[in-house]
């Protein structure tokens, strides 16, 4: 796929849903140097790697990036933290 | 005092990160957790980043409902979460599934550096630095 226009997360979220995608030029806060606005979408996938290996070879020209999940997070890993209670 | 905003995707807390390696950099997502000691990192990220098994410090053995998991710990050259950058900061290598939507955990190793209050109805995070604690071995 061709890189994106500028999009925001809501953005890129509706056009590229459940699947992960990886961004890049994103205009990072000066003060919270992890925040940004917007970001272009390079590629996608149905997996971190799938969408990273569709990135290849553009993404080596890019010194920073993301690949975010844009389906619901879920964190199964923490179920022993969670419990239910007995009937 | 420092005013951070988190995502929330059900119970869980989300925030913005970055690491770095010796030439380029990665936006990641992170579970606030302070639960995990450690804050991990999906190895393949780390690998990208050019982080080899040959950098790590230290393996680690973590208990999941699945059986126990291995994991490695690596000094990264620059991390930066809630506002806040280290350098030499020790994560965790630890593969996280890729239904978990996520690239890993923040741990207490990086949060045990501030005074924070989670205000959840705000989505913010409260931070106040405090004097590291140069004992820590992980931090």
């Amino acid at each position: 796929m061709d890189i994106s226009e500028r999009l925001t997360w809501p953005q890129i979220r509706e056009r590229y849903p459940d699947q992960w995608v990886v961004l890049v030029e994103h205009d990072w806060d000066e003060r919270y140097l992890s925040l940004y606005n917007t970001a272009r979408a390079l590629a996608c996938g149905a997996s971190r790697a799938e969408a990273i290996a569709h990135a290849q070879p553009a993404l080596d020209a890019y010194d920073c990036y993301g690949c975010r999940y844009t389906g619901t997070i879920r964190g199964p890993m923490f179920q022993l933290k969670q419990f239910k209670l007995d009937p | 005092m420092m005013v951070f905003p988190f995502e929330r995707s059900g119970d869980l807390m989300i925030v913005t990160a970055k690491v770095w390696g010796a030439h380029e950099a990665r936006e990641l997502l992170l579970v606030l957790d302070t639960g995990a000691s450690a804050t991990s990192i999906e190895p393949a990220i780390l690998e990208r980043l050019g982080y080899s098994s040959r950098d790590a410090i230290m393996r680690t053995r973590v208990p999941t409902p699945a059986g126990v998991q291995h994991g490695r710990l690596f000094r990264v050259a620059r991390f930066y979460a809630l506002g806040a950058e280290r350098s030499s900061f020790v994560v965790q290598a630890l593969a996280l599934d890729d239904e978990y939507g996520v690239d890993g955990l923040l741990g207490m190793n990086f949060l045990e550096n501030y005074n924070f209050t989670v205000r959840p109805r705000d989505r913010q995070i409260h931070l106040e630095p405090v004097e590291s604690d140069e004992s820590s071995p992980a931090g």
